[in-house]
């Protein structure tokens, strides 16, 4: 006769086993000593493994996860100056056209006389902002703004793309 | 005193008594590392993993809403990492997490590998740290953190009855060689 299966006596261990099949194997339990040996070595292992110790950590372990848990991810200095120029770089655009434009309505901003009210200067300094708007983003003036927004977008990218294949040499170095 | 559950410690950290995490921390530190330790087989790299889990736990606070347990949670957490960094490392994972349909053979494998020794409980436990990592992570859950095999599906995603096969495999291969080595001493 063949000896109880390791999956059965493996169920046997854990409980696991019906109750019509749990007096079948132990009545084999009883009757053969191949089968107690072979099912003593099996929860011999269960009872090993059942006493396994835990391995422990460096006694700082706690601390260190502690000190960790405030810090925000830190960005790498190179990475601050790449985007502090890249920013720079856009905010001085955006000045310029902000400065450009406002000259170009004082400019031709003329001082209203004294009988004129106040709501027909609002009108007027309106209407000179509108005007310089549609004539700066219109014809010529449009391509030029174009080509300094590409320009710029494309030397943006330049340092992007450079900046992202230093982090990985130095990655992988 | 009374013992604070996980759920009671996690609600007060959630109200900003950050320092409670440590409680969490001290609870499940050395079972999480004897997991890594299994899995990664380097004692840095087990505790450097760590200690990433439990902060990546922390910042994930938010998204544990106690549906299961928070070992459970953490555990997914840990062996996910862990898996992580063994891929990262470029191992032969494909080999080493053996799938449950590979032959498993321990006597073969761990034969010439295991010191000789007549402690069975050493015996035991220098097989267990060779076990394939997917095996060892079994043991450790079930044993150490006496996680239930449902809970260890869910930790490892893979079905209950596969955590069983694995577990009652990895139990005979282990019975198959303290036989082997006469380490069962004569009781009949």
């Amino acid at each position: 006769m063949n000896l109880l299966s390791d999956e059965i006596l493996n169920k046997y261990i854990d409980g696991e086993l019906d109750e019509d099949l749990l007096k079948q194997v132990e009545t084999r339990l009883n009757s053969s000593e191949a089968e107690r040996k072979n099912y003593y070595a099996l929860k011999r292992v269960h009872n090993e493994l059942s006493d396994l110790q835990e391995d422990n950590v460096s006694t700082n372990f706690t601390s260190l996860v502690m000190s960790g848990l405030g810090k925000k991810v830190s960005v790498p200095k190179g990475q601050k100056a790449f985007v502090f120029s890249i920013s720079s770089f856009i905010v001085l655009i955006c000045l310029g056209i902000i400065g450009y434009v406002a000259y170009l309505i004082f400019s031709t901003y003329t001082p209203p006389a004294e009988s004129v009210q106040v709501t027909e200067t609002a009108k007027n300094v309106s209407n000179g902002l509108i005007s310089e708007l549609t004539k700066m983003f219109s014809g010529k003036n449009l391509s030029i703004i174009g080509s300094v927004f590409s320009l710029g977008i494309l030397i943006t990218g330049y340092f992007f793309f450079e900046h992202q294949r230093q982090s990985k040499a130095n990655l992988s170095s | 005193m009374k013992k604070l559950s996980d759920q009671e410690i996690l609600d007060s950290v959630k109200l900003g008594n950050q320092s409670d995490y440590a409680i969490i921390v001290d609870r499940y530190k050395n079972k999480a590392f004897s997991m890594l330790k299994r899995m990664l087989r380097n004692e840095q790299d087990a505790e450097e993993v760590l200690q990433d889990c439990f902060i990546k736990a922390y910042n994930s606070l938010n998204s544990f809403k106690g549906e299961a347990k928070f070992s459970t949670w953490f555990y997914r957490i840990v062996y996910n990492t862990a898996l992580t960094r063994i891929s990262s490392k470029k191992r032969k994972t494909e080999n080493e997490m053996t799938s449950i349909e590979d032959h498993f053979d321990l006597k073969s494998d761990y034969d010439s590998k295991v010191p000789e020794t007549n402690d069975m409980s050493k015996f035991i436990k220098d097989t267990v740290n060779r076990l394939p990592e997917r095996y060892a992570v079994i043991i450790n859950l079930f044993y150490l953190d006496e996680l239930s095999c449902e809970e260890i599906s869910k930790v490892m995603n893979i079905s209950v009855s596969n955590v069983k096969v694995m577990l009652y495999r990895s139990r005979s291969a282990l019975k198959d060689l303290i036989v082997q080595k006469n380490l069962v001493e004569e009781i009949l």
